[in-house]
Order: structure tokens, then C-alpha cells, then sequence
């Protein structure tokens, strides 16, 4: 079922995390960045992240829109000296997700299945139309299976899954969002996505 | 379990990272890279609907959106650096009303226009003698300080109130205890025909202060300041205010001179009856520098000479008893030296009493007018006034400070406390959730 990675196509990755080498030093950066900066940068990450860790599209939507908005009003507040911007954003939006992961009551479904999965049939290696059909069948497949086996994980490995695969976060930034050690951010991610693969074995048996 | 990944788990770890970004991995960590890439694929997507709507609140700021109350609350009033300033505007304002409303107390307690100030006796370059002799009441002082009885009485009665004030108005307080005999006050009387109305007056109906049937006796000073072209002015409203309240001038001397120099120094009796409401003529009558007011409880020294002297008229009528049946020359003398001690020790005992009576009922009030160069009423304040009024000021605002520092240290504590129990408790809160408890 699993593709050989020779056969994974070009970059699916977040957006977050492909980004080109930046010249100019972080810090300046930082200095130097708006607030519209962040918010373009981010946008789509901060909903996969908070979406990935709630499994709530509509709390998702109202969680990310609260985290923008207390970021924009906290943004005079951030240090640069502290941590990153991204950092930053995605702790507020933890806390938020977390508040409202705490006090809802409500666990409504994803109403959109997630694996839209546009990026994936784009390889060179899909030429042919029947075997892209059937490979794009197998993917979305796949997809489906890593969805569900998401759903049983704890919220903790969902949300350090989430920070990591969906979000982009690198473990420096992660460690700034979660406030553990970026040593210990490997670790965290290794179990949890060991027990994702897991409960995708156990999914598809 | 420790943070530490094994090599073999560092190079799974590697594989998903590469797995999700698309870079190849070797074979045997195919798996990995396809979970990663997996996951990573099926990341979920915003609706274009709440992008737009996201993108249109970012640029407007905001300003549409609702947020918390607390956001809500914070976006009205502005909170958050904008805040500092009027806040710190407002503790200020709060800070210099609550001073003026202390400063606005202090005042009224202490009497209007009252500076602490201390004011020694102005030497006199002329003296003119009011109501009563005052060579008379010198001449009487001694004799009365130098009785033994004197000094007993006022050991026990006077140490109280005597002891706070400075030697000088010790001297002229005792001098006032010298007055207290009837006999004395009898004699000024007789010697003049104002004072004697006045003692006649208050001795018709003697009036004992007594607050739950105990014997208190009061004393008074005061210290008034003016210019030295209204010392003549001020001297006689203070005759004119013992008038109206059926006082004694027991001596007075008014001095004329520069500022500094001139001033007058009165020593009145008036009545303990209308005490209050003279100190407050009294008061009144120039700019009030300095004003004393002292009691004493003399119930114990009454009682103790009232029950001794009631002894002694006992043993006299029982020595008269006696003398009636002495039959012998010689038992009628020994009888007879008997009765002349006893007889003696009655007077001196009725003495005693008349004074103890005398210092209820007629309270000592000493005013001293006082002149000096910095200008003595409230037309003549100036930069010297002004530091002292800001001084006093400045001492009020310290004070006001260290009470609200005081009030507000402990709520401030109990609100960390407070807030960081909450934030602990939300931590634990947040972290149960994310473990899914």
C-alpha cells in the first residue's frame, strides 16, 4: 500500500515549512516583520494546526480567528528576543485550542474529508491516466486511514502531529509554541507518530 | 522514559521529516517517509469562505469582530499602553484629592489657620497691669508652692498634665493652684469690683464638672499671633471674652515694641462650665498658633480629703465631749492642745478641699500673644510659610501613600495570588485536556 518514497511527489510538504533560505538573519527579520507578515505566512498553518489538534472544522475556524485577533492585539507585546514570531502565534493559538478543547462539549467531525490531496497527483511518474486514477484512489486511501487513526490518538500526539506535519513547525519553533525542550519536541513527535503508525496498521487490518 | 531518541529512532525520525517534505529516504525507512507524507497530504484546508472573511478582519483590524468580554471591554476603553497614561493620571488625581481631604481634616482638627509653630514668651518692655494685681499673685505664688501641702496635692493631682508642658507653664499653672484657695479668691474679691462680681457670680452657683460623678479638673493654653500694631486690639477682646463668660483675668502683661518683641501674656480663670465655648472665642480672636487643652481626673485626692476631713470634725466634736468632762486644769489643757491640732488639721483640710473644689470649678487658661517678623496673620504669608505649608503638604501625601501602600499591598498580593493559582489551575486544566483526561 505504501509508495516507495522515490515515488513521493514534489513538495507536498506545509507551507511553513517550504521556504527558501533567507538571506537576511532571523532576528532582523523578526525586528522587521508586520503583523500582516505573520498573519500571510501563517494563516493556513495556524488552521491546519488548530483544525489537526480540535477535529472541529467550526471550532477550528473560531479557534484560528481568536488567535489572530489576540495576536494582533498582543503584537506590541512580542519580543523578537524571545523566540520567533511563529513561535509565538501558535502558543496563543495552543492556549485558545486547548481552552476551547477543555470547555466544549461538542466533538463534531471534520465536515470536509482532509485529504483533498491536490499536490499529490502532480508527479512525473503519473503519465498514465489509469495508473494516476488508481494511485490517486490509493492515496486518498491512505489518507483517509491516517485520518482516522489520527482521531485515536490522544489530543496531546494529535496536536504535536499536528505542529509538526500539518503546521510546518520546525522543533525550535514547536518548543517556543508548547513550551518543552526542542530536544524533547523529537522525542514527542517519534512516539507519537510511531503510534500513529500503529493505529494505521490497526485501521487497515 | 527518557528525551533522548535512539540512533535508530533519530533516523526514523529523519525519514519522516524528509517523507514530508518529498526528499527520498533508503528503503528500509520507506514507511516512515510514506506515514509522514501521508499525514502531510491530508492536512486540513481552510474554507475559502473563512479566509476571506479572515483575510477582511485582518484588515480591518478587527475592528468588527467580537471578541471575549474582556477583549471587548479592552478594545472600548483603550487598554494597554494607552492606558498607563490616564491611569497614572487618575491614581494621581486620587492621590491629591484624598491628600487635600487629609490636609482639609488636619486643619479643621487643629484650628483654622493653625500652624504648629513654637512661640516662646516675649520678653516686656512695658507691662501694664489689667484686672488683677499681678505682683499680688507673684507675691502668692511662692507661699503656696513652698507649703508642703502644696506640693502633696499637686504631686498627686497636677503630675499629669503638669509634666507635658514646659517648665515656664508649669511655674505659671502652679501659680494658678496658689489662686485656688478660697481664702484667695475671696481676697480678689474684695479687691476689685469686676472680678469680684465675677467670682461671686461663679461661686453662687459652684458648678463641679463631672463626667459620671467624677472630679475632673481642666487646663488650657493658648497662643495667638498677630501684628504688633494688633496686640492693644486683640488684648482687649481677650478681657472682653473672660467678660462674656464670667471669667478672671488673673494677670496679664501686654508688651509694646517691634515684631517679636511686643506680645501680651494673660493668665484667666473661667468657669469649667463654659471652658469650650471661651477656648473657642478665645481662639477666635487672632490667628490661633498653638492650643493646649489638658484634664485630670482628681476624683481619688477629693474623695481621700473629703473622707479625712470628715474624720477630723469627728474627732473634734468628740474632743469637745471630752473637754466638757475634763475636770482637772490639767486634763482640759491636754484636752485643749488636742483640740487646737485637730482644729488645725481640719483647716488645713478644708483648705485643701476648697482648692481641689476651686480647680473643678475654675479652669486655668493661659494666652500668650505673640508677634514675629515673618508676619503673624494670614496677610503677611510667605515664601518661609510656604515651605512650611508644603512640607506639611509633602508629609500628608507621604502619608496618604504609605496608608494606600498599606491597603493596597496586601489586595495586590492576594491578587497574584489569586492570578497565579488561576493560571496554575488553567495550566493543569489545559494540560488534562491535551492528555485527554
Amino acid at each position: 500500500m505504501l509508495l516507495a518514497l522515490e515515488a513521493v511527489p514534489e513538495p507536498a510538504g506545509p507551507p511553513g515549512a517550504a521556504v527558501a533560505p533567507d538571506p537576511i538573519p532571523a532576528s532582523v527579520h523578526a525586528v522587521t516583520q508586520t503583523f500582516e507578515d505573520l498573519y500571510r505566512q501563517s494563516r493556513d498553518d495556524l488552521y491546519a494546526y488548530v483544525a489537526g489538534l480540535l477535529r472541529d472544522r467550526v471550532a477550528a475556524e473560531d479557534v484560528t480567528a481568536l488567535a489572530f485577533e489576540r495576536a494582533f492585539r498582543k503584537w506590541h507585546r512580542f519580543n523578537p528576543a524571545r523566540g520567533t514570531a511563529r513561535g509565538w502565534l501558535f502558543g496563543i493559538a495552543r492556549n485558545a485550542a486547548l481552552d476551547e478543547l477543555r470547555l466544549r462539549k461538542r466533538q463534531a467531525p471534520l465536515t470536509r474529508e482532509p485529504a483533498t490531496a491536490e499536490g499529490v497527483a502532480t508527479g512525473s511518474m503519473f503519465a498514465d491516466p489509469a495508473a494516476h486514477a488508481a494511485d490517486r484512489l490509493e492515496q486518498l486511501e491512505r489518507e483517509a486511514t491516517v485520518a482516522r487513526a489520527l482521531e485515536t490518538l490522544v489530543p496531546a500526539d494529535r496536536e504535536i502531529v499536528s505542529l509538526k506535519f500539518f503546521a510546518g513547525l520546525s522543533n525550535v519553533e514547536i518548543a517556543e509554541a508548547t513550551g518543552i525542550s526542542a530536544t524533547n519536541v523529537g522525542t514527542r513527535i517519534h512516539r507519537a507518530m510511531t503510534r500513529l503508525r500503529n493505529a494505521c496498521q490497526e485501521e487497515t487490518r | 522514559m527518557s528525551d533522548s531518541l535512539t540512533p535508530e529512532q533519530e533516523r526514523e525520525l529523519q525519514a519522516m521529516e524528509a517523507g514530508a517534505e518529498g526528499r527520498p529516504v533508503g528503503t528500509d525507512l520507506t514507511e516512515f517517509a510514506q506515514l509522514a507524507h501521508d499525514l502531510t497530504a491530508s492536512r486540513p484546508e481552510p474554507e475559502p469562505d473563512f479566509v476571506e472573511k479572515l483575510d477582511r478582519a485582518v484588515e480591518e483590524s478587527f475592528s468588527r469582530t467580537n471578541g471575549s468580554w474582556f477583549e471587548q471591554l479592552r478594545r472600548r476603553f483603550g487598554m494597554g499602553r494607552r492606558i498607563l497614561l490616564p491611569a497614572t493620571a487618575g491614581l494621581a488625581g486620587v492621590l491629591v484629592v484624598a491628600t487635600v481631604v487629609v490636609a482639609g481634616l488636619d486643619s479643621r482638627r487643629s484650628g483654622e489657620g493653625m500652624r504648629d509653630t513654637a512661640v516662646s514668651f516675649a520678653s516686656s518692655t512695658s507691662k501694664e497691669t489689667a484686672t488683677a494685681n499681678s505682683a499680688e499673685s507673684t507675691q502668692q505664688a511662692p507661699k503656696a508652692i513652698a507649703s508642703g501641702d502644696e506640693s502633696g496635692l499637686l504631686g498627686s493631682a497636677d503630675d499629669g498634665f503638669t509634666r507635658s508642658l514646659d517648665p515656664v507653664r508649669q511655674g505659671q499653672l502652679r501659680q494658678f493652684g496658689a489662686f485656688a484657695d478660697s481664702a484667695e479668691s475671696e481676697r480678689l474679691v474684695r479687691a476689685g469690683k469686676s472680678v469680684g462680681n465675677r467670682l461671686a457670680a461663679a461661686g453662687q452657683s459652684p458648678r463641679i464638672v463631672q463626667k459620671m460623678g467624677r472630679k475632673v479638673a481642666a487646663a488650657a493654653q493658648i497662643t495667638l499671633g498677630t501684628d504688633p500694631d494688633g496686640v492693644q486690639d486683640v488684648a482687649n477682646d481677650v478681657i472682653k471674652v473672660v467678660d462674656e463668660h464670667n471669667g478672671i483675668v488673673m494677670d496679664s502683661s501686654v508688651s509694646d515694641g517691634e515684631a517679636g518683641t511686643a506680645g501680651a501674656e494673660f493668665n484667666l480663670s473661667i468657669p469649667s462650665g463654659q471652658v469650650e465655648s471661651a477656648i473657642s472665642d478665645l481662639s477666635g480672636i487672632a490667628d490661633l498658633r498653638e492650643r493646649t487643652q489638658e484634664t485630670e481626673d482628681i476624683t481619688a485626692p477629693f474623695n481621700t480629703t473629703s473622707d479625712r476631713l470628715k474624720t477630723s470634725r469627728a474627732r473634734i466634736k468628740g474632743l469637745l465631749g471630752e473637754l466638757e468632762n475634763a475636770y482637772t486644769d490639767e486634763d482640759r489643757q491636754r484636752v485643749e492642745r488636742r483640740l487646737r491640732n485637730e482644729r488645725w488639721t481640719a483647716r488645713h483640710l478644708q483648705q485643701r478641699m476648697n482648692r481641689l473644689e476651686k480647680r473643678v470649678n475654675m479652669t486655668p487658661i493661659s494666652v500668650s500673644v505673640v508677634t514675629d517678623e515673618n508676619g503673624s496673620d494670614n496677610s503677611g504669608w510667605g515664601v518661609g510659610d510656604a515651605f512650611d505649608d508644603a512640607g506639611r503638604l509633602l508629609g500628608i501625601a507621604a502619608g496618604v501613600m504609605l496608608i494606600a501602600l498599606a491597603i493596597s499591598i496586601p489586595i495586590g498580593l492576594m491578587v497574584l495570588i489569586v492570578l497565579a493559582i488561576n493560571r496554575g489551575w488553567v495550566r493543569r486544566a489545559r494540560n488534562r485536556a491535551l492528555n485527554g483526561d
